[in-house]
C-alpha cells in the first residue's frame, strides 16, 4: 500500500478532474435540455401550456397567447375557464378529473373564445404529473378542419336532400307534395326558422303554397300576401334576383310588418321561374342574428329549380288531360248533333215524305192497281229506310243518356245485350254528360267483347257514385285472357277515361273471366 | 168521329198526319207547333184525343212528355198518344202508370197508315197502346233464370200483344185463334209468370210491361 500511496496521490487530482469533468457535462447536458425546452416552448406553432389543477395556467407558450389574442399576463391570472367556450366548461372539467387521475387525454376537442369573441376550435393533447400537481398539454387549432368538414357533411346532407326531392319530381309525386318535402329539406339545411313557397297571383298579391316552421312563425299556405313594400318576394318580383334582408327596421309594406312583428331578423329569397316565366318565391327567415354563408342563395335555387321541374311536370300534364277531354269533348259533342240532325231533320223528313206517298197513294183510283201497288212499295222501303236510320242514330249516340241519364241508358244497354247481364246501379241523381257518355261506353264495350271473345254465361254490371266518384265494375264469367294490346276497343275505353282523369284497370286471367274496374271523378268543368 | 188535336214542331209532318186522319175519317180540331201552344188549345176545347211528338221546341228535350203530363193532370179524359223519334221503357212505363187512353209509339210507325189509324182508335176507345218495337225488345231481353223460358212461342206471342195492348179479341185477330182459344194461352201465361188476372186490359198492359221491365 505504501508503495502505492505516492501513486494514489498523484491520481487524486486525475480522478477530481475526471469527476469535475463528468458532473461537468451533467450539469452542461441538463442546461442545453433546458435552453432546448425553452427555444421550442418558445418557437412551437403548436399551442402549449402547463396548467395547475387548481384551474390556473401556470405558463403558456407565445403561440398560445397569439391563438387567444390576449397577452400572457391575463393569461396567466384568469381561471382558464374564462377562454373556453361556456357550453365546453362541463366536459373540459371532466377530462381535467381524468388527468388528474393520472389517464392521459388526447385528441380532446373543445372550443376556444379569442379576446375578440371568435371561437376557435383547439385538438388536445395532455398528460398530468400527479406529484406535482401539473398538466402538461399541447393542442393544435383545429378550426379550419372542422369548417371544411362541416361543408363536406353540409354538402352531404344537401345532395341527400336534392335527391330525395328529385326522386319525388321523378316519380310523379303531386306538387303539393314537392312543394312540402321541399320547404322541409330547405329549412332543415339552412337552419332556418321557417321556410315558405308563395306563388304570385297578379301584379299586387302572392299566395303560400307551403309553409315549414314552428308556429310562431308559421304563415298558412292559401294565405294571400301583398307584394307591396320592402319584402323578399315583392323584390324578387321586380329584380328576378336572389335576395337577401338583414334587420327589418325601417322596411316598408305590411309583410315587413307582419315578418317583424314574427322577430324576423335575417330572409332570403330565391326566385322559382317555371319555362322563363317567373312563378313564386322560396323564402327562408331566421329569428336570430345568424352569419348567412354566401352560397345560401346558390343552395335554395337548386330547389327552386327542382320546384319549377315539378310544376311544369304537373301543368303539362294538366293541359294533356284537359286536351284529351276537350277532343273526346267535341267528338262527343259532333256524335250528338249528327244525332239530333239524323232524328230532327232527317227522320223527320222521311216520315214526311212517306206520309206524302201514303196520300198520293191513296188518293189514285182503284182503275190504276199497278201505280197503287208501285207508290205502296216504294212507302214501305221508305219505312225499311227509317228504321235504318233510326239503327244508325242509335250507334253515334244514345239520346237515352241525354233524355235519361246513365241508370236507364245501362237499362236498355243490358236488355239488349247478348249474354245475360245482372245490373247493379245506385247512383245519386245525374252525373256531368262528359261522365255518364263514358260510363255507358265502357259499359257498352265490356259488354260486346263479354258476347263476343268472352264466351259468358253472365255479366255483372255495378254501378257506384259515391264522394265525387262513380266506380264502374264489369264482371264476366267467362274465359279471359282478355287485354289491352290485343283490342283496340280496349284502348279507346282507356283513351275516354283517362281523358276524364280517371282510372281504368283490366283483370283477365285465362280461364277466370274478364273484371274491368273504372273509376272516374265526378267533375263538372273539365278546365 | 174523334176529335183529335196535333202537336209535332214540324209543318209538314203535322199536316200530313193531318191529312191522314182526316182520310180516316176523324176531325183534327187544332194543331201546335209546341208545347204552350197544344196547352192552350186542349184547354180552350179538350179533344177526344192528343197526338205529341216527345221532341219539341224551345229546348228539343222532352217538352212533349212534360205537355201530356200536365193534359193527364188537367183533363184526365183526354186520351194521349205520343210519339218518339226513339222509343224509352221508362217514358212508355211512366205514361202507362198515368192511366188509361195512352199510347206510346215509334215515330217511324205513322208511315204504316192501317196499324197506324187502328192505334188510333184504340186509345180514343179507352185502349193502351206501347209501341211493338218496344215490346219485342222487353221480351227479347235475356235474363238468367229467365221465367219466360217456361212459356211456349205461341204463349210469348200472346205475352209481348199483351204488353202492346191488345185485347183478347185483338189478340185472337191478330193470330187468327177464336177468342176463346186467346183466353186460355193468357191464363197459361199468366199463371206461369205469377202475375195477376184481371178484366182490365189497361191494367194488364201495366203489369205485363213491369214484369218484362223487372224480371
Amino acid at each position: 500500500l505504501q508503495r502505492a500511496l505516492p501513486w494514489l496521490a498523484l491520481l487524486w487530482p486525475l480522478a477530481v478532474a475526471v469527476l469535475v469533468f463528468l458532473v461537468g457535462r451533467v450539469v452542461l447536458g441538463r442546461r442545453r435540455a433546458e435552453r432546448d425546452f425553452e427555444l421550442t416552448f418558445n418557437l412551437s406553432r403548436d399551442l402549449m401550456c402547463i396548467a395547475g389543477v387548481d384551474g390556473y395556467y401556470k405558463r403558456v407558450n407565445p403561440a398560445f397567447g397569439d391563438a387567444l389574442g390576449y397577452p400572457p399576463g391575463e393569461l396567466l391570472s384568469s381561471p382558464m375557464d374564462r377562454f373556453v367556450h361556456p357550453d365546453d366548461h362541463e366536459r373540459m372539467h371532466e377530462a381535467i378529473g381524468r388527468l388528474s387521475r393520472g389517464e392521459e387525454v388526447a385528441q380532446f376537442e373543445s372550443r376556444a373564445v379569442r379576446a375578440d369573441g371568435a371561437v376557435r376550435w383547439l385538438e388536445w393533447s395532455a398528460r398530468s404529473v400527479a406529484a406535482e400537481g401539473l398538466i402538461y398539454a399541447v393542442a393544435r387549432d383545429v378550426t379550419d378542419r372542422r369548417q371544411t368538414e362541416r361543408e363536406l357533411e353540409l354538402l352531404a346532407r344537401e345532395q341527400a336532400a336534392l335527391r330525395r326531392v328529385a326522386t319525388l319530381v321523378a316519380r310523379d309525386a303531386s306538387p303539393a307534395d314537392v312543394l312540402d318535402a321541399v320547404v322541409a329539406e330547405v329549412r332543415a339545411l339552412l337552419g332556418s326558422d321557417a321556410t315558405r313557397l308563395l306563388r304570385y297571383d297578379d301584379d299586387d298579391t302572392c299566395v303560400v303554397v307551403a309553409n315549414n316552421s314552428d308556429p310562431g312563425t308559421e304563415i298558412p299556405v292559401g294565405t294571400r300576401v301583398p307584394l307591396e313594400g320592402d319584402n323578399i318576394p315583392g323584390l324578387i318580383r321586380r329584380s328576378r334576383k336572389t335576395l337577401r334582408q338583414h334587420g327589418l327596421e325601417g322596411a316598408a309594406g305590411p309583410l315587413a310588418a307582419r315578418a317583424r312583428s314574427m322577430g324576423v331578423e335575417v330572409a332570403a329569397g330565391a326566385p322559382v321561374s317555371v319555362e322563363g316565366r317567373l312563378w313564386g318565391v322560396m323564402v327562408a327567415i331566421w329569428t336570430r342574428r345568424v352569419p348567412l354563408g354566401i352560397e345560401t342563395e346558390g343552395r335554395m335555387e337548386q330547389f327552386t329549380d327542382l320546384v319549377a321541374v315539378a310544376i311544369a311536370n304537373a301543368e303539362s300534364r294538366t293541359q294533356l288531360v284537359a286536351s284529351r277531354a276537350r277532343v273526346v269533348t267535341a267528338a262527343d259533342e259532333t256524335r250528338r248533333r249528327i244525332e239530333r240532325d239524323l232524328h230532327d231533320a232527317t227522320q223527320q223528313r222521311l216520315v214526311s215524305l212517306a206520309l206524302e206517298l201514303r196520300a198520293t197513294e191513296a188518293s189514285i183510283p182503284e182503275s190504276m192497281p199497278e201505280i197503287r201497288a208501285q207508290l205502296a212499295e216504294t212507302a214501305s222501303g221508305l219505312g225499311e229506310v227509317l228504321d235504318e236510320v233510326q239503327e244508325i242514330s242509335r250507334g253515334i249516340h244514345p239520346v237515352i243518356l241525354s233524355t235519361s241519364g246513365l241508370g236507364p241508358a245501362l237499362r236498355t244497354l243490358a236488355r239488349r245485350s247478348a249474354v245475360p247481364v245482372e245490373l247493379d246501379v245506385h247512383l245519386d241523381g245525374r252525373l256531368p254528360l262528359p261522365v255518364e257518355v263514358a260510363s255507358y261506353h265502357v259499359v257498352s264495350e265490356a259488354l260486346t267483347n263479354a258476347a263476343k271473345h268472352a264466351s259468358a254465361t253472365v255479366v255483372h254490371v255495378g254501378v257506384q257514385s259515391h264522394d265525387s266518384i262513380v266506380d264502374l265494375e264489369v264482371r264476366d264469367d267467362g274465359v279471359g285472357g282478355a287485354s289491352p294490346a290485343r283490342g283496340s276497343g280496349l284502348v279507346g275505353l282507356r283513351d275516354r277515361v283517362e281523358a276524364l282523369a280517371g282510372t281504368i284497370d283490366i283483370e283477365s286471367a285465362p280461364g277466370h273471366g274478364t273484371a274491368l274496374s273504372v273509376r272516374i271523378p265526378i267533375v263538372d268543368d273539365l278546365s | 168521329l174523334t176529335t183529335i188535336v196535333l202537336a209535332d214542331d214540324d209543318v209538314l209532318l203535322r199536316e200530313g198526319l193531318a191529312s191522314l186522319l182526316v182520310r180516316s175519317g176523324h176531325d183534327v180540331v187544332g194543331q201546335a207547333g209546341d208545347a204552350e201552344e197544344l196547352l192552350a188549345i186542349v184547354r180552350r176545347h179538350p179533344p177526344d184525343l192528343v197526338v205529341v211528338d216527345v221532341r219539341m221546341p224551345p229546348g228539343q228535350a222532352t217538352e212533349g212528355l212534360e205537355a201530356a203530363r200536365a193534359i193527364r193532370e188537367e183533363l184526365p179524359d183526354v186520351g194521349i198518344l205520343v210519339l218518339s223519334a226513339h222509343v224509352e221503357v221508362e217514358q212508355a212505363m211512366e205514361l202507362v202508370a198515368s192511366g188509361d187512353r195512352v199510347g206510346y209509339l215509334l215515330k217511324n210507325r205513322v208511315t204504316d197508315v192501317e196499324q197506324f189509324i187502328e192505334v188510333v182508335e184504340r186509345v180514343a176507345t179507352g185502349g193502351s197502346v206501347i209501341d211493338p218495337g218496344l215490346v219485342q225488345e222487353l221480351v227479347a231481353s235475356r235474363r238468367r233464370n229467365d221465367p219466360l223460358d217456361h212459356l211456349t212461342d205461341r204463349e210469348r206471342q200472346v205475352l209481348a200483344l199483351m204488353a202492346e195492348g191488345l185485347t183478347n179479341s185483338g189478340i185472337g185477330r191478330r193470330l187468327w185463334v177464336t177468342e176463346g182459344t186467346v183466353e186460355k194461352h193468357v191464363h197459361n201465361v199468366l199463371g206461369k209468370l205469377r202475375l195477376p188476372e184481371t178484366s182490365d186490359d189497361h191494367r194488364r198492359v201495366q203489369a205485363v210491361i213491369t214484369f218484362l221491365e223487372t224480371r
